[in-house]
């Protein structure tokens, strides 16, 4: 699998409002029934915004260079005591992009299959994992902060 | 210490109106909000670190807060309250430890606090003479809110989901 990291993706005060905004208690997330226990929110899916927060996500989307928005999801995953994996599957059979994007920095991993063996990328804030959504990957959840948060792109 | 004055009911709603309000709390369509500080954890650097907990408002500052409150009907009804202060739902995660918080007030006025219990968990909440109320669901809990009580995190569910109502 091919990928890249870019740290400090976002201007500084930017990436603050985006962080205040999905960190705060006026931010909606659902339970997900499929893990242990994590919350997301589909900012957007089915060829349509779900949720006002895509707007502020304009200036992001032209720093992706991202022409066109399949799928935007933030998932917000409690700390465990010990590591858990969470196996993530791509949900689109069509040639597209992923975008992995740190909100927090904390001890939980993302890891990549690479032709050299297992690649682990740290979760530090502001930077952002383009990898190729079409091979498996896996994320941990964190020990050392409350919460692990991560925004999701699927996009050509 | 004097003892602290409080009912319990067990079976409190009919088992269908209870598993309507649980099947929508635990459901994909209902939002929780994240609050990062436990006001009621102790403010130990360890303590502001490590919790946090979600919650949902049906009804506060003197309105709705949820398009859902309606389906808390069958609650609410039978409180026979003459009027709301705060209706809260909330999600404590499972963080595998369930040491005692910092006693907490809801108000600083006489009122009423009952807490509704949707799923059964070993997170007690501790009223201010220590007895411990176990979770237990369909369990209603009546207290005096503006008496010190706290809570446990669970350790042997998911989480730890209930409903605070703070009315008169």
């Amino acid at each position: 699998m091919k990928y890249k990291v870019i740290d400090n993706f976002l201007p500084s005060g930017y990436f603050k409002d985006i962080k205040n905004i999905l960190m705060s208690n006026n931010f909606a997330c659902i339970k997900d029934d499929k893990s242990d226990l994590s919350f997301y929110n589909v900012i957007y899916g089915a060829d349509r915004p779900l949720s006002n927060f895509d707007d502020k996500l304009l200036e992001f989307k032209k720093e992706l260079s991202l022409t066109s928005s399949i799928k935007i999801r933030a998932d917000m995953y409690p700390r465990t005591p010990k590591f858990k994996r969470h196996f993530w599957v791509n949900e689109f059979d069509v040639s597209h992009k992923g975008a992995l994007f740190f909100i927090n920095t904390n001890d939980g991993v993302t890891i990549l299959e690479t032709q050299n063996g297992k690649v682990e990328i740290d979760s530090v804030e502001n930077r952002i994992l383009i990898y190729d959504p079409t091979q498996l990957f896996a994320i941990t959840t964190c020990t050392n902060q409350k919460v692990r948060v991560t925004l999701n792109f699927n996009y050509v | 210490m004097e003892k602290t004055e409080y009912k319990i009911y067990d079976n409190f709603l009919d088992k269908e109106d209870f598993q309507t309000i649980k099947n929508l709390m635990e459901s994909e369509t209902f939002p929780w909000y994240y609050i990062a500080d436990v006001s009621h954890v102790g403010q130990s650097e360890r303590d502001h670190r490590n919790y946090f907990y979600m919650i949902h408002y049906f009804y506060d500052g003197s309105m709705p807060k949820s398009n859902h409150i309606h389906q808390l009907k069958p609650l609410l009804d039978k409180l026979k309250a003459k009027s709301f202060i705060r209706i809260k739902g909330n999600l404590y995660p499972n963080f595998q430890e369930n040491e005692p918080d910092e006693p907490h007030i809801d108000y600083d006025f006489s009122h009423k606090a009952a807490i509704f219990y949707l799923n059964n968990n070993n997170g007690p909440t501790i009223l201010e003479d220590q007895t411990e109320i176990e979770c237990k669901e369909n369990r209603l809990l009546l207290f005096d809110g503006s008496k010190p009580h706290d809570s446990k995190y669970c350790t042997d569910a998911p989480y730890r989901l209930n409903i605070n109502i703070n009315f008169f």
